[in-house]
Parts: C-alpha cells; structure tokens; sequence
C-alpha cells in the first residue's frame, strides 16, 4: 500500500509508468510516458498541465485503464490497478485490473453521452445496483448539485446546451461514488464565459463532495484556479509536481519557470569570491549575486520575474541605472519595459502609484531569483 | 435475446442445446414429408428439365404403376456436381437432362450404370443413346432454323453453313454461344465439317448478325417476328409453343437438309439402390403412352417410330437428322466453345 | 459521498469471444475454390488468356463502374431529397422507394428488354402506328441497359443507408454548416454527404457484390461479366476446377475492394464526431417551388420506372396467362416456407454479425476485422459456385457420418445434414452474412470510441457495454439488414436449388424454371407475389427506419 509522506494513504499514486506507442507501418515505437510520478491525496485536486502532445491524455487513460502501460505501477486508493512487467522487458503487466473495476470515474472531452439515453438514464447509467427509487433519489442529489432542473431530466443529450452536456456528464461519471474522477479537458469545448463560471462551480462542488480528481489541460489559468497540486508534463515526464505556488515560485527546472507566467533569462558566470571563507557570487549584467558554494559548471542562468526585480529611483549597491522605454497600463499594475546593459528588452511591474521617472536603479535580489 | 451474457454456462449450454434440437427437429420435420420408404415404392429423379414440363408425365407414371416420384430439378452443372458429391449415398435413381453434353458428362463421371434393356434399344435409334446403355434419348429436340416469311423466301434457305454466306449480312440471329444447345450444334458440325470450315461458317455467322446474341430462344422468335433478323437458329419446340397462343406471328421454319437433333435423355445412376425401378420408369418413358406424351408435353419429336407429334409439330413434316452418333455433342463441346470464343461469337 | 459500485465478478464465459468464427464460416466455401488450383488446366487457361480474359475483364469493369455510378447517384439523390426536402409524397416514397428491392433484377432486366428491346412493346408499338424504321434503334440489350436494369434493382443498397446516415446526423451537421455560413447545397456537399460516406461505401460495396456475382440478369441483357464466364467455362468446358479458379480470382478482387475500402474509411474516422441525434422533422432545405416540382418528379418518376412499371408489365402479362396451375400450385405454404426460412436467415445473419461487430469493439486486433471482412466475401462469389462451395464440404462430412453410423445400425440413416433445412441455413448464413456486417460496420464505425470507455469508467464489463451500449445503438444498424436478408433469401435461387429438401419449391425457383424456358407470361404471377410478399418485410422493417421515428442514430 502507497503512504504518502504523512503517512497517510494516497488517492493515487503514480509510479515510474511508461509508455510506447507502436507507430504505424514500420515497426517502430514512439515513447510517450518517460517513467511518470504522481500522488494525490484523498479530497485533493490535482491537474496536469502541458503541450499537446506531452502525453498527458495518455496518462489520464493509463489511469482509467484504457491504454495498458509497459512498465510502472498505479494505485488507486491504495489497491494496485496496474503494475506493471517487473522483469524490464516488454511483457505483460504482472496485473492489470479492467477499466469498470477500477472505480476511476472519467469525464470526456467531448463529454460521450450516450445519444440513445435520456438525461437521467445517462446519469445512472453506473448505478445498475440500485433500486429504481434509490436512482431516483441519486438523480436528484447529483442534479440538485449540479443545476440541472427535473425538466431537463428527459431530454436527450442533444437537446442540451454545451454546460448542461457537461453537467451530466459530470453527474453521469460521479454517480457510482468513484474512488477518483478524471476529467479530460474539461473545460475546451465550452465558450470562455462560460468556461470561467463552470470552473467555479466545478471546484466548488468537488470539494463539497470532497471528490479526488484529477484533470487535465494546456491553460494555466484554469490550472492555478483549480488545482490543489499541479504538475507540468513536457515530453512523456512530468518536470515537476506540487502546489501550484512551489511551481511557480521554486521551479526545478527552467522550462517550468518559462512555462508559467514571464520572466527573463539573464547568463551569469560563476565567480569565486575572495573572502575569507571559500564563497561563490554569479556575474551577471545586473551585477553580482551571492552564490551556494559547490557548484561545478561555470555558466549558469538566472531567472527573474516581472515583479521580482529590486527597484529604487535612487543609486543602491547592487543596482544598474536602466532607461524606461515603455509603460502600459494594466488596472492593478503597470508594465515598465527597459533595455538591460546589454540591450535586453526586458520588463518589470509596478503599481500605478508608483514611480514616473524616466530612469531608475535595478538590481537582483537573491531571495526572488531562480537559478539554473 | 442477449440475456446469454448473464446466464451461468449451464444455463447457456442448455440453450444451445435445446435450439441445436429445434433444429434437428425442423430438419426432420421436413425430410418426414417424405413417404415412409417401406411402404410405397419411390423414385428419386435429379432432372435438369423443368417440373412443369415434367409433371403431367410423373402423374401419369405413378398413376400407372403406383410409383411415388420425387423429382429435385437443378440445373445440369450444379446437378452432376451434386451427384458427384453425394456418390453412392446420393438418393437419386434417375437422372434425366435436357441436352446429350451433360449426360455425356454424366459417363464420363461415372454417374451412370449400363443397363441392358431390349425395350429401349429396339424403340431407340443407336446414334440417340449411348452404345453401353448408360443414357438413352427419350425425345428428340430439333435445332434448325426458323425465318420471317415477309423477308425471306424459304428456297433461299440451304444448311446452317449458309447462313454464314454474304447474302445474310445484317439479317441473322443467334442465341448466345454461352448455351448448350448451340455448343452442341457447333461441336456437331465441327464433326462433320472440320475445325476450319467451321471456323469459317462461326466467323461468317458473327459477320452476319442483325443484333446482340440473345437470351433465349423466345426472344430470338420474337425478334425474328418483329423484322430486326429475317432468320435464326432456335429449337422447333419454342417456336411451336409460341404459335399454340399466337398462330399467326410471322415466323416459319425450314428444315435444314441435315438436321441436328439434340435429346431430352436419362439413365439410371451408379447410386440407385433400385436400378431395376429406374429402368422401368425408362422403359415406361419410351413406351407408346409415355411417348406420346412426351411429344404432348413440349411439343418435341418422339424416338419412338409412329409415334404422332402433336398438331403444330406435324405440320412442319418430316426432317433428316444428321447421322452423327450424338456422344460427339459431349466429347467435342469444350472444343466447340473454343471454336466460338476465337470466332467472337459471345 | 458513499461508495456505491457494486464488486462485479467479470464474466467467465465469455462466447462473445468467438464471434469471429462465424465470419470464417465462408472458409467453408472458400476452400473448396482455392482447392480447385490443385490442378490447372494450362491449355484451357492459355485459351481463356488469349480469348476471353481480356474482354471479360474490360466488361466486368464497365458494368461495375457504371452500376456503381447510377446507383450511386440514385441513392444518394433520393436519400438527399426524402431527407431534406419536402414535396407531396415524401412521406410514401421514403419507404416506397424501396419496394424495387422485392423483384428480382433478372426480373426487372427482363421488364425493359420486353418494353424497349426492337420487338419489344414501345418499339413495336412506333412501329406499327408510325410506320418508323428504327434501324438504329439502340439496343438494350447492352451496357447501358444492364446498368440501367441493374441500377434500377440495387439502388436500395444506397438509398437505405444514406438515408440512414442522413437521419442519424446529417440534420444536425447540416445545421451548424449552416451556423457556419454554408448555403443548404454548400452544407450538403462540405458537411453531410462526407459524413455519410461510411454508410454510401457500404451500400456501394454491397451493390457492388451483387454486380460481381449476378448471371441472369446480364445473361439477359448480352453483358459478358466475368461471371458470365465463370459459368462458360463450367457448364461449356465441362472445368468446374477452372471455373472455380476464374471465381477465386473475382473473390480476390473483391477481398482487395472490401479491404482498400475499409482502409480508406479507417483514415478519416470520425473519432470526434458526436454521435448526436436529429433535429425535428421539417425539412432543412427551405423548399421553393422549383426544388419541390423537381424533387417531386424525380423521386416519382424512379419509383414508377423501378416499380410501378415493371409491377404493371407483369400483370398484365400474368392476366394472359390461361393455366394457371403451376404458378399457383400451393403456392401459399411455399410462400411461408420461403418467408420463415429467409426470417431465421436474417436473425441469424444480424446476431452473428452483431456479435462480430461488438467482439471487434471490444477486443480490436487483426484476426476479428480480418474475419469481419472474409465474412463478407460469400456475397461476392457467383451464387452457384458458393452453392457448391457449400455443398461440397457438408456432403463430406455427411458421408464421414454416414459411414460412422452405419457400424451401428443398418442403412445408417442416410445423408442426415445435406438436404436438411439445417443445411439450406447454412448456405443461406454464408451468402447474406455481409448485409448486416456491412451495415453493422458502418454504424459501428461511427460510434466514437469514448462511449465505450465511458461505460467501462462507470463499472460496466463486456456483458454491460453489448446490451446497454452496442445493441440499442446498433439496434438499428441490424434492423435495416432483416428485411434486406429475408428478401434477398426469398429470391435466392442458386443455392436453394442445390442444398434445398426434396419437394421444398420456392417462388424464385419457380421463376426460374419457367423463365429459363421462355416462360414470362406464366412466370409473372410467381414474380408477382414474390414482389407483393417481399413487400410485407420492407413495409414493416424498413418503414418505420426510413420515418424520424427512432431519436438517436
């Protein structure tokens, strides 16, 4: 059984899976999960982010158990649903539990409602157990839930609009009481208003039934609003996997810092400092920053975001006299764009109220940057 | 219906089962409309002629002799396949055919016993049956050739060779060489006449035609009656039975000096367990009675000497077949058709 | 939020699992064709090379493409037109339209040559009234006439399921192309006609089979088909072997066909296409009054030529006929023999089919399309040929039985499988498995993948995804292929005549044998009845499909 660090047992857990897809016609294999890792606690949401392509769908249908993985196993409320060859070769899974007894609810793209079933009858379409007036009574849970009125219960699926299609395909996958819900692009075929308001409902609602889900999608917004952990998947792995702020601001990689919000890609050079200890300090344009000893290689990247920069409109140690070039007003903040030493365009943010000058004084903090 | 998903395998091996025997009893149910053998003498008759034709001489068959017939009709190919197939636990007692290439085949599978019968020889000429006895010829079909009295002045009319002369350019009808009737005709002439001439006489034919081959026989009389062809080919049966509902269609018929006569025959197959039966029923078919009825039934000439065809038949008079012994419309047909594939004659 | 999925034992026994042996019943025939290249007969074959071949081949390909483009074109047009449009009679016609499929296409072919061949009615009729010469009248009795009889006969393949196509999604993607800024034409040709291609393609191989393997009617009307070969050699040469070989070769042919087909299909799936249903019934093409007059006398005037007319040529016909006799001779028991065997032939095709279809869906891989695809192939042998493909074996085996037997007990009960009705079954199963897997294949195609998942994510296994999902949703898939096997049984004759029970008459044998001779006068009440009762299927199968009456595709 999987522990997570708390000991407590994990929702699912994701190890080392991978993944070959067979190419057509000349025999090859195109690899599209690298050894994948992730673990969701119970009630927590967790969302993948990345390209098209990255393998993130893959993943999702690993985990419902639509594609069989070569290698890796996968844990779902703690009881194994697919481990995979353990002799490394490209066998067959030591097991492999199929889809419909996996309790892994999924909800579709494109939602896959039944077109020859009603409303209800899509709903309960997992609940064969039950009593027609317990499904009854299930129907009116989940619609009450999810805002969808008795009179659209008879209805067909087409007869619906794009949020009401989802709702149902919504109720439809959390009906059965599934262990986890996974949900492929929840939110593309919807028009972006829309779109922002079932995102609300759609947390809302999960954590009121503290559901564990896990979704995925290429928009960052939607990303930070709903997930309580994230990870970024980029060519068959996950780079990176934790709460959405750790994403953000203690990326461990440099694609991951590129991927959410801005930031710029300043070279340092690696320096010993002559102290009386043994001390490192990068060199960059923007002047010296103290540096960890132990690092071996010699050129390094710094990265900072719009709104880590130190600023003054008066000289400071550290600091690098830049030129405004450009404002643009946003609302809340404004966006300043400067030329660094070496011609650079680069930007930082500031807040309406703040400086009019036409140059000011830059530097790096150590605390705001990230180093690669 | 798909409720088999949930059974237990008991339950659906039951249900397979119990429709394996409702087969079985549909099956027996209907092979149970079959006489109880025993009791009621019966005779199995594969026959390549059509039950129609057949019937009013089966009935009368079993009238006389209490024989109960079963008569199962296919066409000649599928039929000695069958037999074939079916070897010595065929059911099949007879087997009747309407044209000599397929009973010539049937010998040549070894379908057919030699019976010894002094009836059918006497009453049937050698060259209309086989010289082991294995088939014998119980009528005789005429294919010669018929004209449109308004177009063509019947001492124009010579051979089937002549028709492949210039003066008929544009005037003459065939059948399509795909038919056994006309393979027949063909592999008869190339005995007589040698694989050039009747290349020659094919060439000349195809040369000659008014319009595509036809069907049929009735629709070439129909064509012949219209003026598209002012002769043609076809077996006097169809004629006659087109002048029994309309006499006065425009079509006559002339003899050739050699006429080639085909057979509606039989034998009694190698699997008969009765040959004796199969044998009488022959005999009774060339007997005077069943003769006659024959002639009555399809309007065809009798083997049997002095025996009266029917009315419209009489009043073509008599013809000359040609003296061919009627085995060479079996042995040569594979050659005749090569013949008329070189020719072009579809 | 309480657990509710209830632990489900997967099923253990699992048939459904050897579905795929049904489609390779036809290797059953298949193999006693391919046997046939045991012994070739070489001067035979230099001779068909050098004579017949060729222009058999350029033939068969002139038949087949131009059946395939009228059919084609009729079926498409019409499906379009009852869908889409409205004029007076729609409503008749959008089944009527299918009642051409209750005669046989010899039978049509016949009609035609007797009405426009030179010493047929109209001809004659110019003739003698006018005085015309004719002299280059054309003749019907051609290419052109076998497509015309042909098309007229088989147009229903299409028809049917376009229009089935057309209902289940066309309204709905014709809206959005119109949302999109489509004219309703523009909308037709870019949206719905693309989306139905699956469906056109199955008719059109269907069609296409028919074409391949039919003798009588291009018999009649002069066309040399590779068939009409097939039969040349057999029945002319005396080769059954060669002729075996010409028809293992045409079987190639039509295999290549039937796999190049899926293959195209399989490129464009329409994976994300919602399996959405129809809108309404009003018509999408706002009728004008040209459109509407158009649409009017087009569909009305295919349905008088493909039915009306032949209909009326045969009564006529038939009222001048004095003996009745053989023509009504018992006719009724026959009639309902006919009726419950092609009856149990069409279940039995549709389930079997039904069940490949859903044994693919589920399990995928190489051997179950593969058998899909074989399982076709009985419809595309000549039928005689496939009649002693079938024969042949089954009389093996009864032999090997019989001989078992007769240790036993004396006389060892005969041939106790061949001229059973079991047997007849068993043709039947082999020769008609392709109309509801072709049209099964097409509707399954279009069933996105993801409705199987997510069933199987809300906890249903095998069992559950065929009865909840595949059955209602193919439902109507199969329920188009009944009435189209029980009809084309009941004008089977090939393979009744060879596997049938002593005694056991069936109408299309009847009229056969009275045809053959010549016969049409007394052979058009058989045709007659045979047409009217193959009427009872389509109306009550095929009518209700053919309405907006079912609300999902």
């Amino acid at each position: 059984m999987a522990k997570g660090a708390s000991g407590q047992a994990s929702a699912l857990h994701v190890q080392e899976l991978r993944h070959c897809y067979k190419a057509e016609g000349h025999g090859k294999t195109v690899p599209v999960l690298k050894g994948v890792d992730l673990e969701l606690f119970p009630g927590e949401l967790g969302c993948l982010l990345g390209p098209s392509g990255c393998g993130k769908t893959t993943l999702l249908r690993s985990i419902a158990g639509f594609e069989q993985p070569d290698a890796g196993t996968i844990h779902v409320g703690g009881r194994a649903v697919f481990v995979g060859d353990q002799t490394g070769g490209h066998g067959r899974p030591e097991l492999t539990l199929e889809p419909e007894l996996r309790r892994v609810g999924m909800v579709f793209q494109d939602y896959a409602l039944f077109p020859h079933l009603n409303i209800q009858d899509n709903i309960t379409f997992g609940l064969r157990s039950l009593s027609p007036s317990q499904r009854q009574q299930k129907v009116k849970e989940l619609a009450e839930a999810l805002r969808l009125s008795p009179d659209l219960w008879q209805r067909f699926p087409h007869e619906l609009s794009g949020g009401q299609q989802q709702r149902v395909a919504l109720a439809r996958a959390l009906a059965p009481g599934p262990q986890l819900l996974l949900l492929d692009e929840p939110f593309s075929n919807l028009d972006p208003r829309l779109r922002a308001e079932m995102r609300g409902e759609l947390k809302d609602m999960l954590k009121a039934w503290a559901v564990t889900a896990l979704f995925v999608t290429h928009d960052q917004e939607e990303a930070f609003e709903l997930s309580d952990k994230l990870g970024l998947m980029q060519d068959g792995k996950i780079l990176q996997w934790g709460l959405p702020e750790e994403l953000y601001r203690q990326p461990k990689a440099l694609e991951v810092a590129q991927f959410f919000g801005e930031g710029f890609v300043l070279d340092a050079q690696v320096e010993a400092s002559n102290g009386p200890t043994q001390s490192y300090q990068l060199c960059t344009e923007f002047g010296y920053v103290p540096h960890r000893p132990s690092e071996e290689s010699r050129d390094l990247k710094v990265f900072v975001r719009p709104e880590n920069w130190r600023w003054s409109e008066t000289e400071f140690v550290g600091g690098v006299k830049v030129e405004i070039l450009d404002r643009r007003f946003r609302g809340a903040f404004e966006r300043l764009y400067f030329l660094s030493p070496q011609s650079q365009r680069l930007m930082y943010l500031d807040s309406p109220k703040g400086s009019a000058q036409k140059r000011i004084y830059l530097g790096l903090s150590e605390e705001w940057i990230n180093i690669f | 219906m798909l409720d088999y998903l949930h059974m237990s395998s008991w339950t659906f091996f039951r249900a397979v089962l119990g429709s394996f025997g409702l087969w079985l009893l549909l099956g027996g149910a209907v092979r149970a409309e079959a006489p109880a053998a025993s009791e009621v003498k019966s005779l199995v008759i594969y026959s390549s002629q059509k039950e129609h034709i057949l019937r009013e001489l089966v009935e009368s068959f079993s009238q006389e002799t209490g024989v109960q017939i079963r008569l199962v009709y296919d066409q000649a190919g599928p039929l000695l396949t069958k037999l074939r197939a079916e070897g010595a636990s065929s059911p099949a007692d007879v087997l009747l055919a309407v044209d000599v290439g397929n009973l010539w085949l049937a010998t040549q599978m070894d379908l057919l016993r030699p019976i010894q019968s002094e009836d059918l020889t006497s009453a049937i000429p050698n060259v209309l049956r086989d010289s082991q006895g294995r088939w014998f010829g119980l009528s005789q079909r005429a294919r010669t050739i018929v004209y449109n009295p308004d177009q063509v002045a019947a001492e124009d009319l010579g051979s089937y060779a002549d028709l492949a002369g210039a003066q008929w350019k544009g005037r003459l009808c065939l059948r399509t060489s795909g038919h056994v009737y006309n393979q027949s005709l063909v592999a008869v002439l190339l005995e007589s006449l040698g694989e050039d001439k009747t290349l020659e006489v094919l060439r000349g034919w195809v040369r000659n035609l008014a319009a595509p081959v036809f069907a049929n026989d009735t629709q070439l009389i129909r064509a012949v009656h219209s003026g598209q062809c002012h002769v043609g080919i076809t077996n006097s049966y169809y004629l006659a039975r087109i002048l029994s509902d309309q006499p006065d269609i425009r079509v006559q018929l002339h003899w050739p000096e050699r006429v080639h006569v085909n057979v509606f025959g039989g034998g009694v197959t190698r699997s008969s367990s009765q040959p004796d039966l199969g044998q009488q029923f022959l005999e009774w078919l060339v007997s005077e009675s069943g003769q006659k009825l024959i002639a009555q039934a399809n309007y065809e000439f009798p083997v049997r000497e002095g025996i009266e065809p029917s009315q419209i038949v009489k009043s073509w008079g008599v013809f000359q077949p040609m003296e061919v012994h009627l085995s060479v419309a079996g042995e040569r047909q594979s050659e005749a058709v090569r013949l008329m594939d070189r020719a072009r004659y579809r | 939020m309480p657990a509710t999925v209830e632990k489900k034992v997967p099923f253990k026994l699992r048939p459904l699992k050897y579905a795929f042996v049904f489609g390779l019943l036809v290797l059953l025939p298949l193999s006693v064709v391919i046997l046939s290249w045991l012994q070739v007969d070489t001067e035979l074959w230099r001779h068909l090379l050098e004579h017949q071949l060729g222009f058999l081949t350029l033939q068969t390909v002139s038949l087949a493409v131009g059946t395939l483009i009228w059919t084609g074109f009729l079926g498409v047009s019409l499906a379009a037109l009852v869908a889409f449009t409205e004029f007076p009679g729609r409503r008749f016609l959008s089944w009527a339209l299918l009642l051409p499929f209750a005669l046989p296409a010899y039978v049509q072919a016949f009609v035609w040559v007797d009405l426009l061949d030179y010493s047929g009615l109209v001809p004659t009729f110019l003739r003698q009234s006018f005085g015309l010469d004719l002299v280059s009248w054309p003749s019907v009795r051609s290419l052109p006439g076998a497509w015309w009889a042909l098309s007229l006969s088989f147009f229903i393949y299409v028809y049917l399921l376009t229009l089935g196509a057309f209902y289940s999604q066309g309204r709905r993607s014709l809206e959005v192309a119109r949302s999109l800024g489509y004219s309703p034409w523009q909308g037709f040709w870019r949206v719905s006609l693309p989306l139905a291609k699956p469906w056109v393609g199955a008719g059109l191989l269907l069609v296409l089979m028919e074409v391949l393997s039919d003798y009588g009617t291009v018999a009649l009307l002069g066309v040399d088909s590779l068939t009409v070969g097939i039969f040349r050699v057999w029945y002319g040469h005396f080769s059954l072997s060669t002729a075996a070989q010409l028809a293992s070769l045409l079987t190639l042919v039509v295999f290549a066909i039937v796999v190049l087909e899926s293959r195209l299909r399989q490129r464009q799936r329409f994976y994300e296409q919602k399996a959405s249903g129809l809108a309404g019934s009003g018509a999408q093409f706002r009728s004008t009054r040209g459109l509407r007059l158009a649409a009017m006398i087009f569909s009305w005037t295919v349905f008088a030529l493909a039915f009306v007319l032949p209909m009326g040529r045969l009564l006529w016909l038939g009222a001048s006929v004095q003996d009745y006799h053989y023509a009504w001779a018992s006719v009724f028991p026959v009639l309902l023999n006919t009726l419950v065997l092609g009856g149990l032939a069409a279940v039995l095709t549709a389930l079997a089919a039904f069940f490949m279809v859903a044994d693919l869906r589920l399990r995928g891989g190489g051997l179950r399309s593969s058998a899909l695809r074989l399982g076709a192939l009985g419809y595309a042998l000549p039928g005689a040929v496939l009649a002693v493909g079938v024969f042949t074996p089954l009389v093996l085996l009864d032999k090997q039985i019989h001989s078992l037997l007769s240790g036993w007990f004396e006389g060892g009960g005969g041939l106790l499988l061949t001229g059973t009705l079991w047997a007849m079954l068993l043709g039947y199963f082999i020769r008609f498995l392709a109309i509801p897997l072709l049209s099964l294949g097409s509707a399954s195609q279009n069933l996105p993948g993801r409705m199987d998942e997510a069933a199987r994510s809300l906890g249903e296994a095998e069992g559950g995804l065929v009865r909840r999902l595949y059955w209602p949703l193919l439902k109507k898939g199969l329920l188009i292929s009944l009435p189209l096997v029980v009809v084309d049984v009941m004008k089977e004759m090939p393979m009744t005549l060879m596997m049938r029970p002593t005694g056991w008459d069936t109408l299309s044998v009847r009229i056969f044998q009275l045809t053959s001779e010549g016969l049409w006068a007394e052979a058009a009440w058989p045709a007659v009845i045979l047409s009217l009762s193959a009427v009872v299927p389509i109306y009550f199968f095929l009518r209700p499909l053919t309405r907006v009456g079912l609300r999902y595709g």
